[in-house]
């Protein structure tokens, strides 16, 4: 019944395990400096503040604010969503795209099994597999936490500020699956997740540096303000409900094309 | 006898190209059916219209009495198909492949698994090598394999024999004849004549997207010629070429070439009292048979 669910995450797991393992390796890092940054909390955050406007304003912050063990994750976490981003966009792009150009298709569409059902648990897989990550990550940095002393934090907000990580991944699976259907084949998929992710993360800072709300909307990593979420605890319900559109939008848009498309000969 | 593959008007276009034009088919369960064309002729476009990978443009099909539009995955689990062309997951193992095939089927596992080894065995291939180290011909193997280890009601093939050596060509042919006495239907594609008249009880000819013709083997053998292609040791007079069955007579220098149809005994002593260097008799394009099967013959 799951064949093509367990198949999916087999042949993602040493792909999953390396981007798990990197960004685990990049969380460690910037927790073994926060307790730099914290002790020296006050010079880190003067410094920081002589920095020219357009620079604080393109790191999206405003300015470094440290707050605390959450905050600082606020500051750093867009670099582990432009990673985040690349890894679901390329599962999404090569989740039907690798059939297409490995020829694999004949063997699996001939099969006793709808096209619906072969998409979905493909999905399923990769979404499995991003929460996995999500989880790898969230986790990682909580222990961390722990193992550096960190000052004690509300655990709903770091909750909260790391969901960003794993929404954005949701956001760009959904993309990634849509973009297959739609481009034809794609001999480069990690190619055009870069340039998708890379694209949308410059588009996030130029958003910070000019001030434009609506741009905001155009870019999933400024649905969510991080330090609005560090600070007053709230998401922009406006901005989620259009990122939760697109998620929608994306993979309605996929699976119906992935079942009404006709499978080219290898 | 009830039709194992049924088609009303099928057609599917691509845009303005055509791929096939209102083909009208019936396969009876238990037939060998062939299906022969040149290339690009429309055998695959059929194929996989009725195998749902592509949907038509108009048109409808049934297997087994039941519409391929509204319970494909179903008439699938009866189906087991051979492509022309062969690719699989280049990191798998042989068997890790098979039993993924496998397991879409209802049928137990067990027996499944069972067939799998002796079909394996039958064609000499490795199951514990990957997929990746497999040449051509052992890849094709894997696609046998696969299509009938579920002991299908119905075997779909596409050009199979691309790629497999003439011993392993001859060992197929006699497998496809064991699942047709087990009481599997099975329809045949190909270009190459030879192979559809070993084994096929009927055959549709199709050119141009368009079926030109079905007919039992039985008539298309005696209707089939031969190209035959002579290199004299000193021209020959065209007298020296007045049998019934010769046409398309082309003669330069000392090359002489033509077809023929008819009693092979005949054209046999008839070049047998020419002045020969060389003699090469070969299988007719399946262009020049379309263009000749109903002409009349001239000398």
């Amino acid at each position: 019944m799951l064949g093509v669910f367990r198949q999916e995450i087999k042949m993602q797991r040493g792909s999953w395990l390396v981007w798990t393992l990197a960004v685990l390796c990049l969380a460690a890092v910037y927790v073994s400096v926060y307790p730099a940054f914290a002790s020296d909390a006050k010079v880190v955050t003067e410094t920081f503040a002589k920095l020219p406007q357009a620079v604080k304003n393109a790191m999206g912050t405003g300015g470094f604010q440290l707050l605390n063990f959450p905050g600082f994750f606020a500051n750093v976490l867009p670099i582990f969503m432009l990673a985040g981003g690349i890894q679901a966009a390329n599962l999404g792009i090569s989740m039907t795209n690798r059939d297409r150009i490995a020829g694999t298709s004949d063997f699996l569409l001939s099969k006793p099994l709808g096209r619906s059902r072969i998409f979905w648990q493909k999905l399923f897989a990769n979404l499995i597999l991003l929460m996995a990550t999500s989880a790898a990550l969230i986790g990682g940095i909580y222990l961390g936490s722990r193992l550096i002393n960190a000052d004690s934090f509300s655990s709903s907000t770091y909750l909260m500020v790391m969901a960003a990580f794993t929404f954005v991944q949701c956001w760009f699976l959904a993309v990634g699956v849509a973009i297959a259907q739609i481009a034809g084949r794609i001999r480069n998929s990690i190619g055009v997740s870069i340039a998708l992710c890379f694209g949308l993360f410059v588009l996030a800072m130029f958003s910070s540096v000019v001030g434009d709300e609506t741009i905001r909307y155009l870019t999933p990593y400024k649905y969510i303000d991080l330090l609005k979420v560090v600070q007053e605890h709230t998401y922009d319900i406006p901005h989620l409900i259009v990122g939760v559109a697109v998620i929608i939008v994306g993979t309605a848009l996929g699976w119906l094309l992935y079942a009404h498309r006709d499978v080219e000969a290898a | 006898m009830t039709a194992a593959i049924t088609t009303h008007d099928l057609t599917k276009r691509y845009g303005k190209s055509r791929g096939i034009e209102k083909l009208n088919l019936e396969i009876n369960e238990g037939e060998i059916f062939g299906f022969i064309g040149p290339n690009g002729a429309g055998k695959s476009t059929t194929i996989r219209t009725l195998l749902g990978l592509i949907k038509p443009t108009s048109g409808s099909a049934s297997l087994f009495g039941e519409d391929i539009a509204t319970n494909g995955p179903r008439l699938r689990q009866r189906i087991g198909y051979l492509p022309s062309e062969v690719f699989y997951y280049d990191n798998m193992k042989v068997s890790d492949l098979l039993r993924y095939s496998a397991s879409f089927y209802d049928k137990p596992k067990k027996e499944i698994e069972n067939r799998m080894y002796q079909l394996a065995k039958l064609l000499d291939l490795d199951l514990n090598k990957k997929i990746d180290d497999l040449s051509y011909g052992n890849k094709k193997k894997v696609g046998i394999v696969q299509g009938l280890q579920h002991s299908p009601d119905l075997i779909i093939l596409d050009e199979p024999t691309g790629g497999l050596d003439p011993l392993m060509q001859q060992t197929f042919f006699d497998l496809l004849r064991s699942e047709n006495k087990r009481g599997a239907t099975i329809l045949f594609s190909s270009h190459i004549l030879s192979e559809v008249q070993k084994l096929c009880d009927r055959v549709a000819i199709i050119k141009d997207g368009k079926l030109v013709k079905v007919e039992s083997m039985k008539t298309l053998r005696a209707s089939s010629y031969a190209k035959i292609r002579l290199e004299l040791a000193a021209p020959a007079a065209k007298s020296s070429f007045k049998l019934a069955g010769i046409s398309n007579m082309a003669a330069a220098g000392k090359n002489v070439s033509f077809l023929y149809r008819g009693d092979v005994n005949a054209i046999t002593k008839l070049i047998a009292k020419l002045p020969l260097t060389n003699v090469w008799i070969e299988e007719p394009e399946l262009e020049e048979i379309f263009m000749h099967y109903y002409k009349t013959d001239n000398n």
